[in-house]
């Protein structure tokens, strides 16, 4: 299991250098960043701006080699250093850490609405198979799958706020602003869900060990929890691991239509003043989010199933 | 004697029920069919769109705004599906729209399947040093969530229509890769490779022509699941405003600009209808491929 947890640590970590690499390069051959530094304040001489125009530059370090620059990155990185917002001339990762709690919240929120409605969803229709409640249930997950979130969330809102009143329309505040954004978060996980467990429900209930369980008279409530569900559970783990990613992306739609103050928002919103050095951090917070859940998933996986450690 | 006529018995008999069943097939297969018809009128829309617009598309008329479909108004309605805030004909920038949609998609997900098929049967069919560069990028790639990554590169490198269909393309390989990769793991052991190896055919031709049309199926039925997810990518950026920048509509663009209206014109939904009626014909389609196409699954409804 040591061995196993090394090799797999190794690996994440691998992957998340690849992806500062990737990105840091992508930048620095997208233009220069220097000139979007400078301030382009009217009544400025030429010579004004190309001072601060050399100062920014040499502020960024952007008058070394690309080679250089790369490895003074890795240096500032280890220091926590990942330099300065060119909007709001604070630290980055300032920015960043006070907006992440709203992402974390919203994003648990709505992972938890994707289980909790997603699973009976799938369940109940399983039980009921070819029934209106099974046809309704695959009609809520295909709704899920084929909605433009950005327009659910404009519907949510004209029914939920404009009309009935019940929840505010956008920001935070209370804990009634995270419902919205949560549900339409939500969609596609609970579409997804619903699928995998009805499916696996489905095939559970055909298994040897449900039958007998069920001719032992135990009663219907036992069998599918103590027998079919535990066992259909790990697909159900997988799909909804596998499926966060796809969520990380819609976070941003999201948060934007909601103006919920997370990092998905200040992404968009760094990306449209072109104020790269949060851009740069945001693309590598969601990466490392991206590779930690994979890795837990694989640690939970090693621990459950001992096979997978010999891989 | 008797076999064969047992085997001319089965034979006959499956060619009956093969006729009779026609009717019963196509019953069968209702939920493909509607697919195939909604992306048929998806593809015809916007093969045509620019002629079957019965008004110009950028035509403002302010005299006209928000005004409803003729005929849910039949005395104030402009055209079969209303105006916006401008007064343009929303039908007439569907239909154009349609166009920037369908382009999108289907030379992204021709970039990513062909790319993600070559590199999938490359790393599966060589394994060893190939595999694991090829697969390591893969993870990197997939370590960012693909809406994050591509409002980042568009951020960096420009939006632009080719560019777009560029980034999404290339950002779509990873799935097709793995599909294929895993297909051709357990082909290239079959003895029909061995034997083709054993004549003397060299990689390249055993790979296209032995190995690719055996485990392309799978990658036939991911590029239509990618083509509706194209599709939402596609409406999502617009709507961020990342999308291709021209006068042209896009579906994503109108729901962008109708935000503040929606609540005055219903009408103005009619993109978003559209947006997840072409989503879910490419679904219907995909599953229905996968019927057809994986005989393991036939007769199996879900």
């Amino acid at each position: 299991m040591g061995a196993f947890i090394v090799r797999r640590l190794i690996q994440a970590v691998f992957v998340v250098v690849c992806v500062v690499t990737v990105v840091f390069f992508l930048i620095r051959v997208s233009g220069d960043p220097a000139s979007l530094g400078v301030s382009l304040e009217e009544n400025r001489t030429q010579e004004e701006i190309e001072a601060e125009y050399q100062r920014v530059k040499e502020q960024l370090g952007l008058d070394r080699h690309i080679v250089i620059q790369y490895f003074l990155f890795w240096g500032r990185a280890a220091q926590g250093d990942f330099g300065y917002s060119f909007r709001y001339s604070i630290p980055v990762t300032q920015l960043i850490i006070d907006r992440l709690p709203n992402s974390l919240r919203l994003g648990l929120l709505a992972a938890a609405i994707g289980v909790f409605a997603g699973l009976p969803l799938g369940i109940i229709a399983a039980l009921n198979r070819g029934s209106l409640l099974d046809n309704l249930a695959t009609g809520i997950s295909v709704f899920g799958i084929v909605v433009p979130q950005f327009w659910l969330a404009i519907m949510l809102i004209i029914i939920f706020s404009v009309h009935l009143g019940w929840l505010p329309t956008s920001g935070t505040g209370s804990w009634k602003h995270i419902i919205l954004p949560a549900i339409t978060l939500s969609t596609g996980l609970v579409a997804t869900v619903a699928r995998i467990s009805r499916s696996g429900m489905l095939e559970a209930l055909s298994q040897d060990y449900v039958r007998t369980a069920m001719a032992k008279g135990l009663s219907q409530r036992l069998v599918i929890f103590r027998h079919a569900l535990r066992n259909g559970s790990i697909s159900v783990i997988t799909v909804v691991v596998s499926s966060l990613p796809h969520l990380l992306g819609t976070v941003v739609v999201v948060e934007v239509v909601f103006a919920w103050p997370g990092v998905g928002n200040l992404m968009a919103q760094a990306v449209a003043n072109r104020d790269y050095p949060v851009v740069f951090l945001d693309v590598l917070l969601f990466g490392t989010i991206t590779v930690l859940i994979f890795l837990i998933m694989d640690l939970v996986y090693a621990m459950v199933d001992p096979r997978i450690r010999h891989r | 004697m008797s076999a064969s006529v047992g085997i001319q018995d089965a034979v006959s008999q499956s060619r009956a029920t093969r006729g009779k069943s026609i009717w019963r097939r196509i019953w069968l297969h209702r939920i493909g069919i509607v697919g195939i018809i909604i992306m048929t009128a998806f593809v015809i829309a916007a093969v045509f769109g620019g002629w079957l617009a019965p008004k110009d598309p950028v035509a403002i008329d302010l005299k006209n705004p928000l005004a409803k479909p003729i005929w849910a108004d039949t005395e104030n309605g402009v055209g079969f599906l209303g105006t916006d805030n401008l007064g343009r004909d929303v039908l007439s920038r569907m239909l154009v729209g349609s166009q920037l949609s369908l382009i999108v998609a289907f030379s992204a997900v021709s970039i990513g399947m062909v790319s993600g098929v070559f590199l999938g049967l490359l790393t599966g069919f060589k394994g060893g040093k190939i595999d694991d560069v090829i697969m390591r990028i893969a993870d990197t790639q997939t370590a960012i969530p693909f809406l994050v990554l591509l409002i980042a590169v568009i951020a960096f490198l420009g939006g632009g229509l080719l560019n777009m269909i560029v980034f999404i393309g290339i950002g779509s390989w990873v799935g097709f890769a793995r599909l294929i990769r895993g297909e051709v793991l357990s082909i290239r052991e079959r003895d029909y490779v061995h034997a083709a190896r054993a004549l003397g055919v060299g990689d390249l031709r055993i790979m296209l022509r032995h190995i690719m049309p055996n485990a392309i199926q799978p990658a036939i039925v991911g590029a239509s699941l990618a083509f509706g997810g194209v599709i939402l990518t596609e409406a999502a950026l617009s709507f961020l405003g990342l999308g291709v920048n021209t006068l042209v509509p896009t579906w994503g663009k109108m729901i962008a600009d109708s935000r503040d209206y929606i609540t005055l014109a219903w009408h103005l939904n009619f993109p978003a209808v559209a947006i997840m009626l072409v989503v879910l014909g490419a679904n219907l389609l995909g599953d229905w491929l996968r019927d057809i196409l994986d005989p393991r699954l036939r007769g199996r409804r879900g």
